[in-house]
């Protein structure tokens, strides 16, 4: 296990393992997401209060918490960037800033779009919406001073810093709810603790969605992180390999 | 302790030698607060709503604006990398040389915004909480902005950037900070947002000084 995870630190390793892992991921999260997506969002009941609007929930619940977890990974990797000096982990840290981004907003989107016909609103200054938002702001932060660093090594260790001081912030968003108490509903509509409320054809395509969304996550991930690693290993014998192997086949087919 | 002393002496003197870097900070919060009802409108009853959040946003900003003159000058002339390079334990002068920031940028902030509330019509009530959660609340936006102020030092256009940086990581204190005027104007105990607000300092005090040693290694390398 330990050393599995040490190879991975190796650019090159991960760029095979993950070459390797890829199809089964993209196979994987194809068949989670189709199933969940056409079970949940047309052959579910419709909700006896909100009808077919809750329906939206099924993307807006896992992109929040993918969106969370995303900071979370950011600041693992940061942190292990800073301590260890693994290069790998700046890459994969590099990586998160634009996803995590992408899933908050997705959040807030979706959360929009659900809060229309249900508040009566798009957009409330309630806790949770607001810190979202924040959180937001901190991926986009991250991304402005990593940009605006020459030193690829410098960059990634100034938004190390800021990751890791930014992760103050995500429990506050988690508690924000209880601290602050307003509009937003606590985790009920689909939480699996509350299966007494949700009978399993309401939740388990849920399980779907969330796993498939997941691994949607995942592969966006690995491919910017194996993008980031050809960028910066290119003058590395083996990219060039790989790269020439990839070529051949391409003219092989033109 | 003779550290600290020195430190804070040196500071101080720099501040006083060039006033403009303290001056401006607080010349922007006078001029920016008195621009809001010209804004909004110098209805009486709604200045009394928007007094203390114009305040503490206004100052909020201040402080973030008055940041660059931190390091700055010592990034400039070298004098940081000679206080990265000390024996000395770096965690007692940076939190020095913060303090020292936080006297002549905060402090006089904190002993402004009573007169500047009086002027949007805030209600006497709200004045002492108004005063506490500034007198606890400026050093904690001081902290955050020193570590963004240390992040993007070395970068030659960050005036910009700070802001983007550190605005995000202002929340949390700008809601206990308005928080405790709202609580005191409408008759609830103000104790436990103020405790709030000092666990955040303290938080602030203990951790903020090791990510600002942390980003000024990587500003200077």
């Amino acid at each position: 296990m330990w050393q599995w995870l040490y190879k991975l630190s190796s650019p090159k390793w991960f760029y095979t393992i993950s070459g390797q892992l890829m199809p089964w991921l993209v196979a994987l999260t194809t068949f989670l997401l189709g199933i969940g997506l056409i079970w949940g969002l047309a052959f579910t009941p419709p909700d006896y209060q909100m009808g077919e609007n809750y329906r939206i929930a099924y993307i807006h619940v896992p992109a929040a918490s993918i969106a969370m977890g995303c900071y979370y990974m950011m600041a693992i990797m940061a942190a292990a960037f800073l301590i260890w000096r693994i290069k790998m982990a700046d890459m994969v840290a590099k990586a998160c800033a634009p996803v995590g981004m992408t899933f908050t907003a997705l959040a807030l989107f979706t959360g929009s779009v659900w809060g229309i016909p249900t508040w009566g609103t798009w957009w409330i200054w309630d806790a949770r919406l607001t810190s979202t938002l924040i959180m937001m702001f901190l991926f986009i932060g991250v991304m402005a001073l990593r940009s605006a660093y020459d030193s690829e090594t410098a960059g990634g260790k100034a938004c190390a810093v800021l990751s890791l001081v930014g992760v103050v912030n995500v429990p506050i968003i988690k508690y924000s709810v209880e601290w602050w108490n307003t509009l937003h509903q606590g985790a009920s509509s689909l939480s699996l603790s509350n299966t007494a409320a949700n009978p399993p054809e309401i939740w388990v395509p849920a399980i779907f969605v969330g796993f498939g969304l997941f691994g949607f996550y995942l592969i966006a991930i690995i491919l910017r992180t194996r993008n980031e690693i050809l960028i910066r290993e290119r003058k590395a014998d083996w990219v060039g390999e790989v790269l020439g192997a990839a070529l051949a086949i391409n003219k092989g087919k033109a | 302790m003779n550290l600290v002393k020195a430190t804070l002496r040196r500071e101080l003197l720099i501040a006083l030698r060039s006033p403009g870097d303290i001056i401006n900070p607080l010349m922007f919060f006078v001029i920016a607060v008195s621009l809001f009802p010209l804004g909004v409108g110098a209805d009486q009853l709604f200045l009394k709503e928007i007094a203390a959040g114009v305040i503490w946003v206004t100052a909020l900003l201040a402080v973030m604006l008055s940041m660059d003159s931190l390091f700055r000058s010592d990034y400039e002339d070298g004098s940081l990398e000679q206080l990265l390079l000390s024996p000395q334990p770096l965690y007692f002068i940076i939190l020095a040389k913060v303090g020292s920031h936080w006297l002549v940028s905060g402090l006089p902030l904190v002993i402004l915004a009573p007169v500047f509330a009086s002027m949007l019509a805030l209600p006497g009530e709200g004045l002492f909480p108004l005063i506490a959660s500034l007198l606890i609340g400026t050093p904690i936006l001081t902290l955050l902005g020193a570590v963004g102020m240390a992040l993007t030092v070395g970068l030659s256009r960050s005036g910009l950037l700070l802001a983007v940086l550190i605005l995000p990581l202002y929340v949390p204190v700008l809601v206990f900070g308005t928080g405790v005027i709202d609580s005191a104007l409408n008759s609830l105990g103000i104790a436990g947002l103020l405790a709030l607000l000092g666990a955040m300092l303290v938080l602030a005090i203990s951790l903020a000084p090791l990510a600002i040693i942390a980003a000024l290694r990587i500003s200077v390398s």
